[in-house]
């Protein structure tokens, strides 16, 4: 007899750590409305969210639309060099007041009745100003009360209270900042532009994907094969890491907080000067590894830095960064997301190097890439096999004997096991389970 | 046959290929120099910009070869489609090449078990062809989607 769907959000219940049959959560965390409905409350609305990298406003006046959750917001930079996080919303009548992606402008003009907002958000002009009585216009669009910027990462919180950025990056800054090491400026240029996939899934499909490395010997055995016959042509040496999760050295890490890696630092450094691929195109090109150690005094640590590698990070809850991209989970509903890709340049680096990232990343992600497709193929058959009643759990058990606090690349403590296990999923299903109690 | 009918005649030849995900006999079209661009965006460039798609001969030849394994999961199955070309306007460049412009529009269907989605694509073609022993080869196509600067769905099938 087929159980009804249970009917109230408990997330104790919907998410089991010590089940009969192990660690699982409920089907519905992807198809119930309300459960999409209090995580763009809980998590986006009143947590920190990834809102875009400075460099893509590099200019006062510069802007970009965004979302945090689902609230449409304006990200600019001001006269002043200041950032800010906008609400894109007429404070009279609530109409948005930019229409564009991208632009650069001194002010944001509401075509409804006229009103004016500087780009730092401040009301500047109201047409007719007398009507209004007793009641005078508020100050200006309401802006992210916190907005904080992590070597170019910029992140913001719509709540005025609430836990401290410090305390939501935890681990993940030493990541972002070592992916953005590896120009030899020590910036990432995120001035390519964008493109987007959209997927019929929700939007934890995409956030349980990214420290999955299982899969990819499956999903994306194609996408290797013709990897490996380029590697071949070119007589460069195939993707090792990505090809072999089963590698001795090749790690997944849980960093607490909700953000979680695929650690092949070591495993990219065993393979000396035989190491082909980082992840991140370029970085072992010899002008980079020159520029890097200008900038860091000693050749020694360039050469520890790239022959590490890029992070292949997920920052709870939507941010990635890894190979030669940022990339962004926006939900749209609750089984509807886009999933944004920001190619990351590298500041300093010569010009052919940023093409050949451009080249890199469209062959593996974005819409038509070799390996980005075949992920959403996977979020939209799970969407679909997840309406199923009868076996409703998603169990999550690999590794689940197999972890350990070990140091990772900064000597850090953090929960770690074989790559291909689930360690991650199981961390970042237990962060959730604490936002989303409210305890 | 006049240029312009044996230049019509390639394209909606082309198109049918790409309906029928005829990989290979579309492949054989491409110029060994063919160069395959669809942009985010109309008047980017491919040095200092993202693409949907920027490949080179080599490129396109693996791009053929893994929809070939029947692996590539985001077709799997393959789409259906029927794209209508038009539009056609057609610029001499010489001694036995054109530049063709054209527009087209693709229903796409997509059947995952009981979801069914269509969707519809559409765009401008730029084509460089020249004519090598007596068949038009692509040197270089250009597709300026509609939406190539939106999220879209996959796009792992002949555009």
């Amino acid at each position: 007899m087929l159980q009804p769907v249970i009917p109230s959000v408990d997330y104790g219940e919907l998410i089991q750590e010590n089940s009969p049959e192990g660690f699982r959560v409920h089907g519905s965390l992807y198809y119930d409305e309300r459960i999409f409905q209090q995580e763009m409350e809980r998590i986006f609305h009143n947590g920190w969210v990834y809102v875009g990298h400075a460099s893509e406003i590099p200019n006062p006046g510069d802007f970009r639309t965004r979302a945090i959750g689902t609230q449409p917001v304006i990200l600019c930079r001001d006269e002043t060099d200041e950032i800010h996080v906008l609400l894109n919303r007429c404070i009279h009548r609530g109409a948005t007041v930019c229409q564009e992606y991208r632009g650069n402008t001194k002010y944001f003009r509401c075509a409804y009745h006229g009103w004016i907002y500087h780009n730092s958000g401040k009301l500047v002009e109201v047409t007719m100003p007398k009507g209004f009585g007793r009641h005078q216009p508020g100050k200006g669009l309401f802006q992210a009360p916190r907005v904080r910027n992590h070597r170019g990462f910029v992140f913001a919180s719509l709540a005025v209270e609430g836990v401290s950025f410090e305390n939501y990056l935890g681990r993940a800054g030493d990541y972002l900042g070592r992916y953005s090491d590896l120009a030899p400026d020590g910036e990432l240029m995120v001035s390519a532009g964008s493109h987007g996939l959209r997927v019929d899934s929700n939007w934890k499909m995409q956030l349980e994907n990214l420290p999955d490395a299982h899969h990819a010997g499956f999903v994306h055995k194609t996408a290797l094969l013709q990897f490996f016959s380029r590697a071949a042509l070119e007589k460069t040496a195939p993707l090792g890491a990505l090809a072999d999760p089963q590698r001795p050295n090749q790690f997944q890490r849980y960093l607490g907080d909700g953000h979680s890696i695929l650690d092949m630092f070591a495993s990219n450094r065993s393979l000396g000067k035989n190491l082909k691929f980082t992840g991140s195109t370029g970085t072992l090109d010899p002008r980079v590894i020159d520029g890097i150690a200008k900038r860091e005094g000693s050749r020694e640590k360039a050469e520890w830095l790239v022959r590490g590698g890029g992070s292949h990070i997920m920052v709870f809850p939507n941010l990635m960064v890894l190979w030669d991209a940022i990339r962004v989970i926006q939900p749209i509903s609750v089984e509807r997301t886009e999933i944004h890709y920001y190619p990351a340049l590298l500041k300093g680096a010569p010009a052919d190097i940023n093409t050949a990232r451009l080249r890199s990343h469209e062959g593996s992600f974005g819409p038509a890439g070799f390996i980005a497709p075949d992920d959403m193929e996977m979020f939209e058959r799970n969407q679909l096999g997840m309406q199923a009643r009868g076996d409703e759990w998603s169990v999550l058990n690999r590794g689940i004997d197999d972890e350990r606090m070990e140091e990772d690349d900064f000597g850090q403590p953090a929960l770690t096991t074989q790559q291909q296990n689930e360690t991650a999923q199981r961390g970042i299903w237990r962060h959730y389970k604490t936002i989303m109690q409210g305890t | 046959m006049t240029d312009a009918d044996l230049i019509a005649s390639f394209l909606y030849r082309e198109a049918r290929l790409m309906d029928e995900s005829r990989y290979d006999e579309w492949e054989a079209l491409w110029a060994d120099d063919g160069i395959y661009w669809v942009p985010c965006g109309a008047e980017t460039d491919p040095n200092r910009d993202v693409s949907l798609i920027y490949a080179d001969r080599q490129e396109i030849s693996s791009r053929v070869a893994r929809l070939n394994t029947g692996n590539a999961y985001s077709q799997q199955p393959v789409s259906k489609m029927c794209r209508v070309v038009s539009n056609i306007e057609i610029e001499p460049q010489g001694q036995d090449e054109w530049v063709t412009w054209s527009v087209f529009n693709l229903t796409e269907l997509r059947r995952r078990n009981q979801k069914v989605t269509q969707n519809i694509w559409a765009g401008r073609t730029m084509h460089r062809l020249r004519l090598e022993n007596g068949e038009l080869k692509i040197r270089f196509k250009k597709v300026v989607l509609v939406n190539s600067e939106e999220p879209i769905p996959t796009l792992s099938f002949l555009i």
